[in-house]
C-alpha cells in the first residue's frame, strides 16, 4: 500500500490533487478538518504489481506453461532425460507463446536436413525394419519428385517378400515409370550407375529387416558396399518404443544412415521414440509421412511443425 | 499463489490458531510491527510487567532473533539464552531467567548471525518447545523483530494474539498494515490486533487506529481489533535508560496507565 497524505483548503481541491496522483484506485483512509482547510489521507493498493512480483520471483505461470510442455513431451512418450533437456532449452516463455518457445528448444537440440527437393543426381536407399513403410515413402518420394518435373528412377531390391514388387509397382504403374528389380545385392551398384545418366533422382526400396539379425544387416550392407553417392535413410514409425528406437536407430548409424525419416505421424501421437532415437545417436530428422495416401508425399518436418505436433491436443487432427 | 505454499510452514503449526478449541498456545501474543523502533520489546516489557501486577504469571520470550535486546533493556544478565537451546546446552525450561521485576524470560542472543538465519525447521522446534511452555503460564509474550521474515511470521501467525505496533508515522503505518496483509494472507484466522504507541492523545491514536483499520477493511476485507493506545511519554525513555520498566520507574505516567488499561483487557 502507497499512503499520501493531502492538505488543502478545500474537500474538491484535495481531491483534484488525489486523482492526479493516484487515478480513481485510491481509498480514503483518514479525512479531517484542520486549521488549514483539510487533511486527506488516502491509500492505493496495487495488487497487479503483486502479482507480477510473485510471478517474478516464483514463476507460477511460466513454471505453469512450461509443465504444459512438459506433459505434451511426456504424452508423446519423450523418455523423462530429454524431456529435462529440452525443458532446460527453452527460453523465457510469454503468455500463449508455448510452440514458439518449444519450436526453439527443438531447434537448439536436434538437427533438421529436410530432403532435397532440387538437387539432382541423388540416390537415395530407404532402409529400416520390417513394415516401418518404406515402400509407401519411396512411392511417397517418387510422386513429389515426378510432380516437380524430375526425371525419377525406381529401384527395389525387395523381391522375395510377397506383393513386395506388386504393391511398388501399383504405384510406379500410375506414374508411368519403369520399377526396376535388382535380385541380387553386387548388382544394385551397377543399376545405380546405369540409372544416373538418365535420372535427376534415383530411389531405391529395400526389404524390411530385423535389425538385430546380423545376417539381415549384411544384406544391407552388401547392397552399400563399394557404392559412392547412395544415401542410407532410416525409416521409423512413430509409435515405437524409445529405447527400442535408440537401439535399432544405433545399428543403423552403423550402415551409415545420418537421416530419420519418420512414419505413421497421422496414426501415433507418440513421437517421443524418433526424437529419442535421433538424439541418442545423432540422427538428423527429415522428412516425416503423415498420411496413408502415396499422394499426399512426405512433409518437411521442421522445429515449428515438431512443436505443433508435439503440443496439438490429442483430438485434433494432425495437418502438417 | 499462497504465500506460505512458497515457504512451506508446516501445515500443524499453521492450522494451530485456526483452531476454535483452546489448544496450547492460545495464551501467546506476539508482538510485531513491520517496521523497527517504534516500541516492540518496550512494549513487551511491559505488558509483560503489567500482568504480573495483575498476579499473573508470565513468560517473555525474545523472538527478535538477529537483534535480541529484552535482556538489555531489563538489565538482565542471562546464563543462557536461545542459543544455548539451539546447541542442545539446556532444554529451554533451563534457558529461563527470572526478572527482578517478577516475569521470566528467555533471552535471544544480539547480533547472532545464525539465529537470524536459522532454518525453518529449527524454528519449529523451538516453537514447538514454546507452544508445550506455555501451558505453565498464564501468558506467554514473544517479542518479535522488526520485518517480515520466516521466523518473524511463524511465530506471528501461530501465536494466539498478534498484537500489530504502529505510531501514527506513516511509514511505521504502511509497515504495519503490509505485515498485517502478509500475516492475514498466509493465516486469515490470526486473531490480529492494533496498538498505537507514541501519539499526542488517546484520540489521535483512535485517528491513526481509523486510518489503518480503513485500510484493512478496505484493501484486505478485515477488521483488526484495536488493543490500546499508549501516549507519548518523556518517561518512557527515561525508563528505558535506566533498564527498568515504566510501571517500576514511574508507574504514575500517562504510558504506564495506558499499558495497564491495554493489558486490563487481554
Amino acid at each position: 500500500m502507497r499512503i499520501k497524505t493531502y492538505i488543502a483548503p478545500s474537500v474538491p481541491e484535495a481531491m483534484n490533487k488525489i486523482r492526479h496522483d493516484f487515478g480513481n484506485g485510491a481509498v480514503i483512509l483518514s479525512n479531517h478538518r484542520t486549521l488549514e482547510g483539510v487533511r486527506i489521507t488516502v491509500g492505493l493498493e496495487d495488487n497487479d504489481a503483486e502479482m507480477q512480483i510473485q510471478d517474478a520471483l516464483f514463476g507460477t505461470p511460466a513454471d505453469q506453461r512450461a509443465e504444459k510442455i512438459q506433459k505434451a513431451l511426456l504424452n508423446a512418450g519423450v523418455p523423462p532425460l530429454l524431456v529435462e533437456r529440452i525443458l532446460d532449452a527453452l527460453p523465457v516463455m510469454l503468455e500463449g507463446q508455448e510452440t514458439e518457445s518449444l519450436e526453439k528448444a527443438l531447434d537448439k537440440i536436434f538437427q533438421f536436413a529436410n530432403l532435397p527437393v532440387n538437387s539432382t543426381k541423388r540416390a537415395f536407399m530407404l532402409v529400416g525394419a520390417c513394415g516401418c513403410g518404406k515402400t509407401i515413402v519411396t512411392a511417397k518420394m517418387a510422386v513429389k519428385a515426378k510432380v516437380a518435373g524430375k526425371k525419377v528412377a525406381v529401384i527395389t531390391t525387395d523381391v522375395k517378400r510377397a506383393g513386395a514388387i506388386e504393391q511398388l509397382e501399383a504405384f510406379t504403374k500410375i506414374l508411368d515409370l519403369n520399377l526396376i528389380k535388382v535380385r541380387k545385392a553386387d548388382l544394385l551398384k551397377n543399376v545405380v550407375e546405369e540409372c544416373r545418366a538418365s535420372s535427376d533422382l534415383i530411389l531405391i526400396d529395400t526389404p524390411g529387416v530385423n535389425p538385430y539379425l546380423s545376417a539381415d544387416m549384411n544384406l544391407l550392407n552388401d547392397m552399400l558396399k563399394d557404392t559412392q553417392g547412395i544415401e542410407p535413410i532410416l525409416v521409423m514409425s512413430a509409435g515405437m518404443d524409445a529405447y527400442e528406437a535408440e537401439e535399432i536407430g544405433g545399428i543403423f548409424r552403423k550402415l551409415g544412415c545420418h537421416r530419420l525419416l519418420g512414419t505413421r505421424l497421422d496414426l501415433s501421437r507418440r513421437l517421443g521414440n524418433l526424437l529419442w532415437a535421433a538424439q541418442s545417436n545423432g540422427y538428423a530428422l527429415t522428412d516425416v509421412g503423415a498420411s496413408p495416401h502415396v499422394s499426399e508425399g512426405l512433409c518437411p518436418l521442421k522445429a515449428k511443425s515438431l512443436a505443433e505436433l508435439l503440443l496439438l491436443e490429442s483430438k485434433k487432427e494432425v495437418v502438417l | 499463489m499462497n504465500i506460505s505454499h512458497i515457504l512451506s510452514l508446516p501445515t500443524h503449526l499453521s492450522m494451530a490458531s485456526k483452531n476454535a478449541l483452546p489448544v496450547k498456545g492460545r495464551n501467546m501474543i506476539a508482538v510485531a510491527s513491520g517496521k523497527g523502533g517504534v516500541g516492540k520489546t518496550w512494549l513487551s516489557i511491559s505488558m509483560a510487567h503489567a500482568l504480573v501486577k495483575k498476579g499473573e504469571k508470565v513468560l517473555l520470550f525474545d523472538g527478535d532473533l538477529g537483534l535480541a535486546n529484552v535482556d538489555i533493556q531489563l538489565g538482565l544478565v542471562a546464563q543462557y539464552d536461545l542459543g544455548s537451546v539451539i546447541t542442545g546446552k539446556v532444554p529451554m525450561t533451563q534457558a529461563i531467567s527470572k526478572s527482578e521485576l517478577g516475569f521470566d524470560v528467555i533471552a535471544g542472543r544480539s547480533g547472532s548471525g545464525s539465529l537470524a538465519n536459522i532454518p525453518l525447521s529449527r524454528l519449529q522446534l523451538i516453537f514447538d518447545d514454546l507452544q508445550l511452555l506455555s501451558s505453565q503460564y498464564d501468558h506467554v509474550i514473544i517479542d518479535l523483530g522488526a520485518g517480515v521474515e520466516k521466523a518473524v511470521r511463524l511465530f506471528a501467525q501461530n501465536a494466539g494474539t498478534l498484537m500489530v505496533v504502529c505510531t501514527d508515522e506513516p511509514t511505521s503505518l504502511t509497515d504495519a498494515y503490509a505485515f498485517i496483509k502478509i500475516v492475514s494472507t498466509e493465516n486469515p484466522a490470526v486473531d490480529i490486533q492494533i496498538v498505537v504507541n507514541a501519539v499526542g492523545s488517546v484520540k489521535e491514536g483512535e485517528r491513526t487506529y481509523a486510518t489503518l483499520l480503513k485500510a484493512c477493511q478496505g484493501f484486505l476485507k478485515i477488521t483488526p481489533k484495536l488493543a490500546g493506545v499508549i501516549r507519548r511519554d518523556m518517561r518512557v525513555r527515561d525508563a528505558i535508560r535506566a533498564q527498568t520498566s515504566i510501571l517500576e520507574a514511574y508507574p504514575n505516567a500517562d504510558a504506564s496507565a495506558d499499558v495497564q488499561n491495554l493489558v486490563s483487557q487481554i
